[in-house]
């Protein structure tokens, strides 16, 4: 293989362009989101957060031992419960923004300072969900979000003719970094598993299903028979190894992506996991093809309109 | 190649005509996205696949950027096998006076189905990094002295964390059998309240 082929390639990945209505789609699934984590933390703020709360700013500290300076806007009025209301209104302001794609690129700069705010203040209650929640919301900044069903965008199409497949072309390569966000997911957590033990032998979905704090809602029979135990197991093996390889390949990827839709629903439905699944499954969306998206809302757009 | 993107450059136009030419920008700006791509591609494996010391040595060195941004992360949830494990918090307060009160955290299983998803991170905290980080026990009990001082005449004097928690059966001895009650207790800690950790507290 030449060098001039790898580096077509690496462009063509990486400098192509493309529609950024599957990124302005994302961007709205994940304010909603974010939006929805914010009102989650409202009822126990001060309990996570507070100057009176469960952790303090000293334990944090003392846990951190010096080693590193975290992003952490409320450090500067470090037990200040007034200052921390504020600071969550803002946050929920700037989930609004990033879902309405108003001042985009600073609603989700202002969204990932934030949560990244309260990670380095508590980090001992935040989940995966919530780390991808972040880490997404970083390479958003990057993206051209707000250049499709945005009200930013809303200005640029004023005197075009507003269809879904119509958007000016944007650069890929933001987009790219939230794909491989997803796979890198998957990537690390098949190799965390096929390292042997529970996962191997087929057993690892009954002992999930036995961990009483993370019931949600039964399912019969089937965490009670080894066979569909370890189908189960294994089939979480594969699918999770064909999220980072096949969902590249199109002929695949919508079977993948609607495997994937059903493996995260019927965890959601068993385990106590809020917002993880929900932020796997919208993430899928970058995945589609614009084409299918713009026929999708194209469609989605005439249906309303007729019972309108 | 297909050209670089045109919208783009306009839009970010306004911003980098102040500091850099047009020419300028579209001659460094792919090198400068594909440090970019390039630098945290290779954090992100560094941190995801560390089983190495130059690994490590590259992690160190990067620590400090990586954690100020929290971008860190791992995905390694039930892996390489969940947790098995099932376990409580539960504290007894001691007053000045002698009388004692339980004080119960939290339990998933006990909650309906909406109020365990707002009180989800309650679970995070204890269960899966409360009990195995003896730093935060003395904080956990200063909160619950806290909240169970409700008489300035009678404030709490001690608090005990007590964990109870039982093993998850095998599969080949657990399916179709209930899980095992909580019963073994482990005690964390018996902290004892200073005035200092109920000032501010507005008595109930």
């Amino acid at each position: 293989m030449r060098l001039s082929v790898i580096l077509a390639a690496w462009n063509e990945f990486w400098y192509s362009e493309t529609s950024p209505l599957s990124v302005a789609i994302y961007r709205i699934l994940l304010g909603l989101i974010t939006i929805i984590f914010v009102l989650l933390l409202i009822p126990d703020l001060f309990v996570y957060f507070g100057s009176q709360g469960i952790c303090s700013n000293q334990a944090v500290a003392d846990w951190v031992n010096g080693r590193a300076v975290f992003l952490n806007v409320l450090s500067f009025f470090p037990d200040n419960d007034k200052f921390l209301v504020a600071f969550h209104c803002f946050f929920f302001l700037a989930a609004v923004a990033l879902t309405l794609g108003y001042k985009t690129r600073l609603a989700a700069a202002a969204c990932f300072i934030c949560l990244t705010t309260l990670y380095h203040r508590d980090p001992f209650i935040f989940n995966s969900g919530d780390t991808y929640l972040r880490v997404s919301t970083f390479w958003l900044i990057f993206s051209a979000s707000g250049d499709a069903l945005a009200i930013d965008g809303l200005k640029k199409r004023r005197n075009e003719e507003a269809n879904f497949d119509n958007y000016k072309p944007v650069s890929i390569w933001p987009l790219r970094l939230l794909q491989l966000q997803l796979c890198t997911v998957y990537c690390h957590a098949f190799f965390c598993k096929i390292v042997g033990g529970p996962w191997m032998d087929g057993t690892a979905v009954f002992t999930s299903s036995r961990l009483e704090d993370l019931r949600r809602l039964p399912i019969p029979f089937i965490f009670e028979n080894r066979f569909t135990v370890a189908f189960l197991s294994w089939s979480t093996l594969i699918l999770e190894c064909s999220l980072w390889t096949l969902i590249w390949i199109k002929e695949f990827r919508y079977w993948v992506i609607a495997m994937a839709v059903i493996f995260h629903i019927t965890i959601d439905w068993s385990m106590n996991i809020p917002l993880f699944e929900w932020l796997m499954i919208v993430s899928y969306v970058l995945f589609i093809d614009n084409q299918d998206l713009a026929r999708l809302l194209t469609s989605m757009r005439n249906k309303f309109r007729h019972r309108a | 190649m297909p050209n670089h993107d045109n919208s783009e450059k306009r839009s970010n136009q306004s911003l980098l005509s102040e500091l850099l030419s047009p020419q300028e920008w579209a001659r460094i700006r792919k090198p400068i996205i594909n440090t970019f791509i390039i630098f945290h591609g290779v954090l992100n494996y560094c941190y995801l696949f560390n089983n190495h010391p130059y690994i490590n040595n590259i992690n160190h060195f990067f620590f400090g950027y990586y954690t100020f941004l929290g971008l860190e992360q791992s995905w390694n949830v039930f892996a390489p096998g969940p947790r098995e494990t099932n376990s409580h918090l539960t504290a007894i307060i001691t007053y000045t006076d002698g009388t004692t009160r339980l004080w119960t955290y939290p339990r998933m299983e006990r909650l309906d189905f909406f109020t365990k998803i707002a009180k989800e991170r309650y679970r995070k905290f204890f269960n899966d990094n409360g009990w195995g980080t003896p730093l935060l026990w003395p904080e956990i009990a200063k909160y619950v002295a806290r909240i169970s001082y409700d008489d300035p005449n009678n404030p709490p004097m001690l608090v005990s964390l007590i964990r109870f928690h039982s093993k998850v059966l095998p599969m080949e001895q657990g399916l179709g059998k209930p899980n095992l009650p909580q019963s073994e207790a482990k005690s964390l800690i018996v902290y004892t309240v200073k005035p200092e950790d109920l000032t501010g507290v507005k008595v109930k």
